[in-house]
């Protein structure tokens, strides 16, 4: 499955950092990117990323295992909390664009 | 060295393999990708089958300690810079992990006769500098990381015995458990890494149950934040309010239970309440925790009778079975008890 084909204007994704020896809520700072406020440049770099995030995903109970960190992408298709997909990315395979998107959220064109 | 031959971008460093995915065209990026993820999984096998230090074993009531300089990389092991026997080196990062490996070390071969995190005396490996301005601990299955801290948050994650022993001990859960990391199995995963941590600081400072603090991390927070360590584990919630952390999230009773998704089902945040029961039973009996206490919890987490996906209620059963196994009467079975319904687990 590809995100460049199948997510649309109205789809929202949500980017946090979690895991690590204590959950602090200030330190997940979660970001979210609503694709109606995007350019298409902006949604396909966003749709690539997730793209690339589907290969380096792992199951959600072995990702933060040990204390390790990770990031938890969900992914919103129809920009409601319903039907949602989730992947999380452990923090040792993230490609540097999701940790940028995660701290400075989509790239200005 | 099959991963290396079967992929043209083998020998690429990650900084270089994440520019590719980066700025690459999609054939590129595809190849970076998958080099990526087989050189995570590539590194670990080999580490487990030919890191020489793996081989050897320590004597009973012998560490073998091996600490390792990542150099502020995320490259693991890194270049080993100390092991058991040799002298001080003057890096204080270095010289704090392997004294809390060997505090740790001692505390469970003295208590429980347990030789390192296999039983088997096994080497206890270390990596320090990890990363830059890293705020974080881990076990990764293999060996210990830890992390300078930012300065302005987190100091280095060496200076709290209570958090080393907690990562060592996550290699114990996972040998004599497995507990499955999430909702409640995952929580109480984090739990036994807590209650064993703290019991560890406390058996190293000589310290009974009404002088210790049961805080989890004191020793990390930097000058100038708003909290008393990164858990409490007398009064789950209470550790830590600061603009820069936010507020502690941890429930300290069943009532308060966080349903959530973050946080691998609130692994962190739910820990508080087993963390509470220990408290309670601990403080019930006074003294040393690890004396009656201490054994029950161990005793549990031993029993194969305890499932991979134990939930609280579980885990709770089997440590009253373990407390009247272990003791004489009724004292310590009730302290138990009181201990899990003083958070609202039902025994």
């Amino acid at each position: 499955m590809s995100y460049r084909h199948s997510l649309g204007e109205r789809a929202r994704v949500r980017v946090a950092r979690e895991g690590g020896v204590a959950y602090m809520p200030a330190l997940a700072r979660p970001r979210e990117i609503n694709f109606q406020e995007c350019s298409l440049s902006q949604r396909k770099k966003v749709c690539q990323l997730l793209d690339d995030a589907e290969q380096l995903k792992c199951p959600g109970d072995q990702a933060g295992q040990g204390d390790q960190r990770y990031f938890r992408i969900v992914i919103m298709p129809a920009g409601s909390d319903t039907d949602v997909i989730t992947l999380h990315v452990p923090e040792r395979k993230a490609p540097k664009p999701l940790v940028a998107l995660w701290k400075n959220g989509p790239e200005t064109d | 060295m099959k991963a290396t031959r079967n992929n043209p971008y083998g020998v690429i460093p990650p900084h270089l393999l994440n520019y590719l995915i980066e700025n690459g065209n999609d054939r590129h990026r595809r190849c970076a990708l998958n080099t990526l993820s087989l050189d995570a999984r590539f590194r670990a096998r080999t580490e487990r089958h030919t890191a020489p230090t793996d081989a050897r074993r320590g004597q009973q009531g012998e560490p073998l300690r091996y600490i390792f300089d990542a150099g502020n990389t995320m490259e693991l092991p890194g270049r080993q810079v100390r092991r058991e026997g040799q002298h001080e080196t003057g890096d204080e990062a270095v010289d704090e992990a392997y004294d809390d490996l060997g505090a740790t070390y001692r505390f469970f071969s003295e208590v429980f006769g347990r030789n390192a995190i296999d039983d088997e005396g096994g080497a206890l490996l270390g990596s320090v500098h990890y990363g830059e301005d890293y705020q974080n601990a881990f076990w990764n299955g293999y060996q210990m990381v830890f992390g300078d801290g930012d300065g302005d948050i987190f100091l280095s994650f060496t200076k709290a015995l209570d958090v080393v022993a907690h990562e060592l001990m996550h290699g114990i859960t996972e040998r004599e458990a497995g507990l499955v990391y999430y909702n409640q199995p995952g929580a109480l995963n984090e739990s036994i890494s807590d209650v064993f941590g703290v019991m560890v600081a406390q058996y190293d400072a000589g310290q009974t149950v009404e002088e210790a603090d049961w805080s989890i991390g004191r020793a990390l927070l930097a000058p100038g934040i708003n909290g008393t360590g990164l858990r409490s584990m007398s009064e789950p919630g209470t550790a830590y309010d600061d603009p820069l952390l936010g507020r502690d999230p941890q429930p300290g009773h069943m009532r308060d239970f966080v349903e959530t998704n973050e946080d691998s089902g609130g692994v962190h945040i739910n820990s508080g309440i087993p963390n509470r029961a220990f408290y309670l039973t601990a403080m019930a009996l006074g003294g040393y925790s690890w004396e009656r206490a201490g054994r029950v919890w161990y005793a549990t987490l031993l029993d194969r009778r305890l499932a991979n996906d134990a939930e609280f209620s579980d885990f709770a059963r089997l440590t009253l079975d373990h407390a009247a196994r272990l003791f004489e009467g009724n004292e310590v079975h009730d302290a138990v008890q009181q201990g899990w319904q003083g958070v609202g687990v039902n025994v």
